[in-house]
């Protein structure tokens, strides 16, 4: 995750404040499902609430605005086929 | 990167452009209005509105959260994080935005402690690294963030936190979407929706535009070729005489939202009665507070606030550019006075206002586009 002390100035795209969310990695699952670590692209990990996705499992892509979990994604093979 | 790489892609912009301007009709004027701040930004960082014919107009609503905080509550945070017992969370574009009495940078640097966060969940954290301090978590957002908030008070409740506290000022899309539909300075043929928002609320919220207003709404995703495709359905729409809600953001908005959000909203927030939006005025029903329940993490209720309404800078027409009455290098003060680096306007702030994108990314393209039409007018 990036350092929080750290400015959103110079970054191109503020994914925290606007409506916009990234796409993450659930890599782990505590707390009965309510919390879980997440993993994005370049490998940032990150504590994410996955209250609202209760479908959400280790390996599956997840839509993140502001520390919590959206959606679950659906696969890349069952989006491929749409 | 799937399903990044793709919606860049040049040739298939092309093609669609080709498309688009196969269907529009050359006698008639387009006005579509993209009421989210991160279509916004697509819009201006690729370039998007060049590849639609001159008669086809992209107006900026008042999608960007934090360009709609009035001048009032920005004070009223700064009053909090001036109390020596709290410590004041804030996301970061908020840091920048001025109030009536500086901004939150300025607080901090007068000796403050004002710290960004990357979420709520960040500030729970502090205050449960900080037990002999208050702290307090500035909320803004719309339907996407409030449910971080939601859900964040539910676990420091469970947690039994007692020193965090939220100054909510989330807000709702509908409420102005209504206001601008009914504003007589603006007449709009169609709407972008704001593809994040309805991964929480869904599309069923919009339908009203479609029904009430007979004005189009295709729900967006916030690549390049989301943006496009979403104005290419709409000028189907407007082509064939259709008039609906349609959704271009399958992949990932479902038409029902997500209820386990909806709930958590219910259970934590309740309506205003008013909230003020910059440059809208107040709006009846278009803001969340902590509901009764939650009355101890709600920082309105700890501190206590001004309260005091602020009148935005003269100068400044952030109003009219939320509205979309005006584009952003219409104002008087832009890029002049009022720049990224010295903002007068919270649109010049957060990467997603629509001055600030334009800024960074719209004003070199045209001031390269307009010699062009200069040149050829002369010819």
């Amino acid at each position: 995750m990036p350092n929080p002390s750290e400015s959103c100035e110079g970054m191109t795209f503020c994914i925290t404040c606007s409506d916009a969310a990234e796409s993450l990695r659930v890599e782990a699952i505590a707390e009965g499902g309510a919390v879980g670590t997440c993993v994005d692209s370049l490998g940032h990990r990150s504590e994410v609430l996955l209250g609202l996705v209760p479908d959400a499992v280790v390996g599956r892509d997840v839509l993140v605005h502001a520390g919590v979990a959206l959606l679950v994604h659906a696969t890349a093979a069952s989006e491929a086929s749409r | 990167m799937k399903f990044v790489d793709e919606f860049r892609n040049a040739d298939l912009g092309a093609a669609l452009a080709e498309q688009i301007a196969a269907t529009v009709d050359p006698r008639r004027h387009y006005k579509m209005m993209e009421v989210c701040g991160g279509h916004t930004h697509t819009i201006y960082r690729y370039g998007v509105a060049d590849l639609l014919p001159p008669n086809v107009e992209l107006v900026h609503g008042p999608g960007c959260p934090v360009c709609v905080i009035p001048m009032g509550r920005v004070d009223d945070a700064i009053a909090m994080a001036r109390n020596p017992r709290v410590i004041l969370t804030c996301f970061g574009d908020m840091m920048r935005v001025p109030g009536g009495t500086g901004s939150l940078t300025e607080a901090k640097a007068a000796g403050a402690d004002v710290r960004m966060v990357y979420s709520p969940l960040d500030a729970l954290r502090i205050a449960q690294a900080n037990q002999d301090r208050d702290v307090v978590f500035f909320a803004v957002g719309f339907e996407t963030t409030a449910p971080s908030t939601a859900l964040t008070i539910l676990r420091a409740r469970a947690e039994r936190t007692k020193n965090f506290f939220v100054f909510s000022n989330h807000v709702t899309i509908v409420p102005p979407i209504r206001a601008l539909l009914e504003s007589p300075d603006l007449r709009l043929d169609a709407f972008i929706g704001p593809g994040h928002v309805c991964t929480v609320v869904g599309a069923r919220p919009f339908q009203f535009i479609a029904a009430d207003y007979g004005k189009p709404v295709v729900i967006s995703g916030f690549e390049p070729l989301d943006v496009l495709q979403s104005a290419f359905m709409i000028l189907r729409q407007l082509a064939d005489g259709r008039c609906e809600v349609e959704n271009q953001y399958k992949r990932v908005v479902p038409f029902e939202g997500n209820p386990a959000a909806f709930r958590v909203l219910a259970d934590v927030f309740e309506l205003r009665p008013h909230f003020e939006w910059r440059g809208l005025g107040f709006i009846s029903q278009s803001a969340l507070k902590l509901s009764p329940a939650f009355a101890d993490f709600d920082a309105e209720l700890r501190f206590g606030v001004p309260g005091v309404r602020v009148a935005d800078p003269k100068a400044c027409q952030c109003g009219e550019v939320l509205k979309g009455v005006i584009k952003p290098w219409e104002c008087k003060v832009f890029g002049t006075a009022c720049t990224p680096e010295h903002p007068i306007g919270t649109c010049m702030v957060s990467s997603e206002g629509a001055c600030a994108a334009y800024y960074n990314f719209g004003r070199l393209a045209r001031r390269t586009r307009e010699p062009r039409v200069a040149e050829l007018a002369s010819s």
